[in-house]
């Protein structure tokens, strides 16, 4: 059976990956209406809208990130 | 292939006698991008106004179009060829529009007032056979007793009526109104008139109808339903043989009014236009030709220098499988015209970034066969398609590089010595799962993307992630030096220098400085940070404060490339909660419950495929996008629209 340090150590990586999905779902929602909206209006700004959608995604890159040195630095 | 086709800016002048001939052969050639004159560009020349034959057109278009909204038409034509009509020769179209149109005016102004004769003429039949029945025609000529008739809705209270003494009441139904008929005592006939009156019976004068019979009515009606009946024949006939004429005849007229309307965005003088435009480089001898020949030599050609930042329209110029690629381009921006054109560089990394992504031999499969379906069935979709088959080709490749097949990574050994027996015999190896060990028969692979780790540094970390930061790094860095080169071409070398090479000299400061303090190199600790310190002051020359607010987004944009290998640990990941927690249980107790297994692996699977290329789709052009484009790209070109003949679908 693993420890409770083991499963502390699991719990703090889906956090910080869990957390930053979280936060990147929010803040995508809020622009990919704006983004569908603009759209309905001019079909051209596709491109810009899906930029602007999936920038926060990065949020997310950098949890599981953070996750993986979590992990990595508790061995 | 690297930059759009290069455009030369053409400007002809030409008598408007020749009006129609330039235009129709421009049309034809459908390689003249026109400039539309702007006067306040050149004041000393006017507008142009349309061709003479212009508001006969637009008149037929209308009269067209409404005779297809009368017959219910909607069907539109789909191409065309291109033609060219003399005056007379549009005139004979127009007139047989104009006579289609008054002669489907005059049948539909008869259908509607036999129709409205039809129903008032069975309304008074009604009236009259109600009056027959209720007896009213008879009492007219008695003594004593008199009558007073109406109409009622039938909702209409009538209570305070039927409480009258000696008075009888008959009613009979019309439909939604009823007829009403009181008898009553002669003395008493005012009395109910002003009852009728008060209650809003609506009366009727009886006197009004002696004249008519049942039988001639009946006669009437059907007289006039047979009238009916023809002109509705005789509308579905223009409809059934003119439908053809119509929807030919609309797309003509709709490329004729083009044409005619032309000379709108062309300099006129009192005798003569003069239109500008661009024309691909290649083919400007080939449109002088042919317009010198069309116009007998009348015409004076001239290729002005381009005014400073004058907006040049943009053609790309790739042949397939690049081509399918400039979708992507265009679904982003177009280059300016000076710009490289990207569509060669995602066709080179898209599929690969796809192919990481996804890398499963069998969804590989499923959906290079998926998108082949997709491309015939609708092949609007051919474009995309391309991309997709390309990307699942791929998909196939890092399949067999990562050695997944729908997820699994190995067989069981009764499954491994059947292959084995038909000619494929995988490598017997055992592995740990849960606590336990199983033999099983694994795919050869060149990576394991889920259990393959690498050591960076005392770090351990799935090559996967580490491969993909490594490519962000080479990705985000082939920008850079597209970028630099776009630049100098644009701005000159220094400009170029400072705004794009900076970055490598940054890049080159922290491996510097990294490897100075793992003493992997040599060096001062100081070394390092005064490379990265002068690529930041080079930087803000370069760029100004944007420049030094960037700098951590270099890094991250690198580390943003992790997707790469997380996107597709997740899709491993989901393939394996359906064949190993879904699907085995069912598996192990064979038999009937095989059903259950297959149905749980069809639809896991499919889920999966269907994430598996939308999370790949929009995670490698995101990464185009965002990532590499910023690196490089400007865009904002105006696409070049030649005038000419549009084909549905076309380019």
């Amino acid at each position: 059976m693993a420890g409770i340090d083991t499963a502390l150590i699991g719990l703090a990586a889906a956090l910080s990956l869990g957390s930053s999905a979280f936060a990147a779902a929010w803040a995508e929602t809020r622009i990919g209406v704006a983004a569908v909206g603009a759209m309905a209006e001019k079909e051209e700004l596709f491109g810009k809208g899906l930029i602007l959608t999936v920038i926060p995604e990065t949020i997310v890159i950098f949890g599981l990130v953070v996750a993986i040195l979590i992990i990595g630095l508790a061995g | 292939m690297i930059t759009p086709e290069s455009m030369t800016k053409l400007r002809m002048m030409v008598p408007k006698s020749l009006g129609y001939d330039i235009i129709d052969a421009l049309y034809k050639l459908n390689l003249f991008h026109v400039k539309e004159h702007i006067k306040a560009d050149e004041k000393d020349l006017e507008k142009g106004k349309p061709l003479m034959r212009a508001e006969e057109i637009s008149e037929a278009l209308l009269a067209l179009r409404a005779i297809k909204n009368e017959l219910h038409i909607d069907a539109h034509a789909e191409n065309v060829e291109a033609a060219s009509f003399t005056r007379v020769e549009l005139r004979k179209i127009t007139d047989e529009i104009q006579k289609l149109h008054e002669d489907n005016k005059n049948l539909l102004i008869s259908k509607k007032s036999l129709q409205k004769e039809i129903r008032k003429t069975e309304q008074v039949l009604k009236i009259v056979q109600g009056l027959d029945r209720l007896g009213v025609f008879k009492t007219g000529s008695l003594k004593h007793t008199s009558f007073t008739v109406g109409k009622i809705k039938k909702d209409t209270d009538i209570a305070k009526l039927k409480e009258q003494k000696h008075t009888l009441i008959k009613e009979y139904s019309l439909g939604e109104e009823t007829l009403l008929v009181s008898f009553m005592k002669k003395q008493e006939h005012d009395k109910i008139d002003l009852l009728y009156k008060e209650l809003g019976i609506s009366k009727i004068l009886v006197k009004n109808y002696e004249s008519y019979t049942i039988k001639n009515l009946e006669t009437q009606i059907s007289k006039k339903r047979s009238e009916y009946q023809k002109v509705t024949k005789k509308i579905m006939e223009m409809t059934q043989t003119k439908t053809k004429f119509l929807i030919k005849n609309e797309r003509i007229l709709e490329e004729e009014v083009k044409k005619a309307e032309l000379s709108l965005d062309f300099a006129h003088t009192q005798k003569s236009f003069i239109a500008t435009g661009f024309v691909p480089t290649t083919k400007v001898s080939k449109v002088k030709e042919q317009l010198t020949s069309t116009t007998k030599g009348a015409i004076v050609f001239e290729e002005p220098e381009l005014a400073k930042k004058e907006a040049v329209p943009v053609k790309l110029n790739n042949k397939e499988p690049i081509q399918s690629f400039e979708a992507l381009v265009k679904l982003y921006e177009l280059p300016k015209a000076n710009e490289a054109d990207p569509s060669f560089l995602i066709f080179l990394t898209f599929p690969l970034f796809f192919g990481i992504m996804l890398g499963d031999i069998g969804y590989g499969l499923i959906t290079l066969f998926l998108f082949m379906w997709i491309k015939k069935k609708w092949p609007v979709t051919k474009q995309f398609m391309h991309i997709f088959m390309i990307a699942s080709i791929f998909t196939i490749l890092f399949g067999g590089v990562f050695g997944e097949v729908l997820g699994y990574e190995h067989v069981s050994v009764e499954t491994g010595e059947k292959l084995c027996n038909v000619g494929i015999c995988l490598h017997k190896e055992v592995i740990e799962s849960h606590g336990h060990e199983y033999v099983v028969y694994d795919f050869p692979r060149l990576l394991n993307r889920v259990h393959g780790t690498m050591k960076i540094g005392d770090f351990e970390i799935l090559s996967i992630l580490a491969i993909g930061i490594m490519i962000g790094f080479v990705h985000i860095n082939l920008g850079l030096l597209i970028g630099f080169f776009n630049m100098w071409k644009a701005h000159g070398f220094m400009h170029a220098f400072l705004e794009k090479l900076s970055w490598y000299i940054m890049q080159a400061g922290v491996f510097i400085t990294i490897l100075t303090l793992t003493k992997t190199l040599p060096l001062r600790v100081w070394v390092g940070p005064i490379i990265f310190g002068v690529s930041c002051v080079l930087l803000y020359l370069g760029e100004g404060p944007k420049g030094i607010i960037e700098i951590p987004a270099i890094f991250s944009n690198m580390l943003s490339y992790v997707r790469l290998g997380a996107v597709g640990l997740a899709s491993v990941g989901l393939a394996v909660v359906v064949n190993e927690n879904l699907a085995k249980p069912f598996i192990e107790l064979g038999g009937f419950y095989l059903i259950p297994a297959i149905l749980v692996m069809i639809i896991g699977h499919t889920v999966n495929i269907g994430l598996g290329v939308l999370g790949p789709f929009l995670h490698g052009i995101r990464l185009h996008y965002v990532e590499y484009f910023s690196k490089f790209f400007t865009g904002g070109g105006k696409p070049f629209k030649p005038f000419g003949l549009e084909t549905i679908g076309g380019r």
